[in-house]
């Protein structure tokens, strides 16, 4: 069973809040959830390598040249709060 | 017949003899829009006047016989998860309210340079987290063919679209069933390609190791049309395979004589809905007819494949979404008095709650402590999903399974329980942990008149196959010419 506490503690890694009256709610289905995706712990897996991709990757090399990229004051015109080509944000320290 | 009853094969073929002009085909889709679109609400964004102008362009190169394609001139509809250069892409999410990306997806690039028309971007589950499009931020999307009813998941809007003649044809996309579900549930088709067939540049992602583009049409040929633009290497996306790519059409009349079809026991249990059974069988049937040797077949992990994906699913979405922080693009919420506030009250504010429930589970399957027992271990048995299908493929060519295990359900039916709603894609989330391949085909009705799906699941990188077999089935069928009503009111 995992506690509320423990909930407050995922939400702040993952930057979300909630509110008191969604928490109940939320630790209750995240347990649901929990429970239903622990199911997996009853089969054997000793010795089973994992799969991250289901086709064979390589990391794919090109040659180290400038090439056609995006307009940075297109880039910075989609951004809530920009000055000149920088991205504005509250203050990170007190 | 009028115009929008066409499939996009018989209005690509009335634009090549020049028989109907683009124009002219854009503003009967356009008028359909006006006409059923506030029933259906299939499209978050419609860009009219832009359609409008690429019909002209259209034209004037089937005129001059300039870069003609099947797809020149043919009116599609785009899922809002693909960038489309300064015309709105909110993913179905409050968190992009706002943007309007500076950079065209590959696939939306490449439709436009072989000369289709876009109409607009198609509603969608939010992050298309969801099965019913009943996540949307935008309001829901009803099914054509019982407004009461979901159209399916993700993918909602496009093949809502498709159905009710709002375009020739659409693009999706498909991480646990997203475009073969709603295709079964809206009595279209619609086909996941394999995994890095199609390329993922501007797509946005939410599973990245099961995200796939894909087309929904009214017929095979349609699909396969679309398909044929959107496959080949993009160097731009790092999982894009570099594989030659057959012409889908060439072949698409071969048929299934001599081909060994599998037939997986364990998707025909307790649970799914009995007509839905019935009508598969019978599809069976006729693929046996046709010439095809029915095979029994066994996945004996299938039943771990739900709990596998909404542990893999949600750990990747958990990382991708991490990008949705306020800076750089889309909502921000105002009033923070510091940076990490600021974060918080943006993610919060700005996803629902069904996002907000996967990056949380995700968040957790991939924190310290917890990273092997939830994380590796689905990794794992992942690998064990994969080896079954590597088994069966080497006694059968392809595998045919229901699409979905019931039909379209009703609106709100589901969306209290997160785990039914999960449970509306056992038979297709196997696929794409395993990378394959799959198509949905219509393949009958219930008695309340609701489509039914059969999906056609082939070995990686054999779309053609799924495309032949998929064909030769509808071709002694004839549950994919039916309309829903609202196309004849």
């Amino acid at each position: 069973m995992i506690t509320r506490k423990e909930i407050e503690q995922i939400a702040m890694l993952a930057r979300l809040e909630f509110s008191d009256s969604e928490m109940g709610r939320f630790t209750e289905q995240f347990n649901r959830m929990v429970e239903f995706v622990g199911k997996l712990q009853t089969v054997e897996t000793q010795g089973v390598e994992p799969t991250s991709h289901a086709v064979p990757l390589k990391t794919p090399y090109r040659e180290d040249k400038t090439g056609p990229c995006l307009n940075p004051q297109e880039v910075m015109n989609v951004a809530p709060d920009a000055v000149q080509n920088f991205f504005r944000v509250p203050k990170v320290i007190e | 017949m009028t115009l929008h009853e066409l499939s996009l094969n018989q209005a690509s073929e009335l634009l090549q003899k020049r028989e109907v002009s683009s124009v002219e085909l854009t503003q009967a889709i356009l008028d359909r829009i006006e006409k059923v679109e506030s029933k259906i609400h299939a499209y978050i964004t419609l860009t009219r006047e832009s359609a409008m102008e690429e019909a002209r362009a259209a034209d004037l190169r089937l005129q001059k016989g300039d870069r003609v394609t099947p797809l020149t001139g043919v009116p599609i509809a785009v899922k809002d998860i693909f960038c489309t250069r300064g015309v709105l892409t909110t993913c179905g999410s409050k968190i992009l309210e706002n943007f309007k990306p500076p950079y065209d997806a590959t696939v939306v690039a490449r439709l436009k340079e072989a000369g289709s028309v876009t109409l607009g971007k198609t509603n969608m589950d939010e992050f298309a987290m969801g099965s019913s499009n009943e996540t949307s931020h935008y309001g829901i999307v009803h099914n054509p063919w019982d407004l009461e009813k979901i159209p399916g998941g993700s993918s909602g809007g496009s093949a809502a679209a498709v159905a009710a003649g709002q375009c020739f044809g659409a693009l999706g996309t498909d991480t646990g069933g997203s475009i073969r579900q709603p295709a079964s549930l809206c009595g279209i088709v619609g086909i996941k390609p394999t995994y890095g067939r199609v390329s993922r540049y501007g797509m946005i992602a939410f599973a990245s190791s099961l995200d796939q583009g894909g087309p929904l049409g009214r017929e095979v040929q349609d699909c396969a049309l679309m398909l044929q633009v959107m496959v080949g290497h993009d160097p731009k996306d790092s999982t894009s395979v570099p594989m030659p790519v057959p012409n889908y059409l060439e072949h698409i009349q071969k048929g299934v004589k001599s081909l060994r079809v599998g037939v997986p026991q364990e998707y025909f249990v307790e649970g799914i809905n009995p007509e839905v059974e019935k009508a598969v069988r019978k599809a069976i049937q006729t693929l046996k007819e046709l010439g095809a040797e029915i095979i029994e077949v066994s996945l004996p992990h299938t039943s771990y494949a739900t709990a596998v994906y909404y542990i893999i699913a949600p750990s990747e979405a958990s990382s991708n979404l991490a990008r949705y922080d306020g800076v750089e693009y889309g909502f921000r919420s105002s009033g923070a008095k510091n940076l990490l506030e600021m974060y918080r009250k943006t993610r919060s504010l700005g996803f629902g709650e069904e996002v907000k429930r996967r990056i949380m589970i995700g968040t957790y399957a991939l924190s310290s402590g917890y990273y092997d027992a939830y994380y590796r271990k689905a990794q794992q048995v992942r690998t064990l999903i994969r080896r079954d299908f590597d088994r069966a493929f080497e006694k059968c060519d392809l595998i045919v399974t229901p699409t979905s295990p019931t039909p379209a359900f009703g609106i709100g039916e589901k969306a209290s329980d997160p785990i039914q709603m999960y449970l509306s894609d056992i038979f297709t989330i196997s696929c794409n942990l395993a990378g394959l391949p799959g198509i949905s085909v219509p393949c009958g009705f219930n008695t309340q008149g609701l489509p039914l799906g059969l999906q056609l699941l082939g070995r990686p990188f054999d779309e053609e196959r799924l495309f032949q077999v998929a064909h030769a089935f509808e071709q002694v069928t004839d549950w994919h010419k039916k309309r829903p009503e609202i196309l004849s009111s």
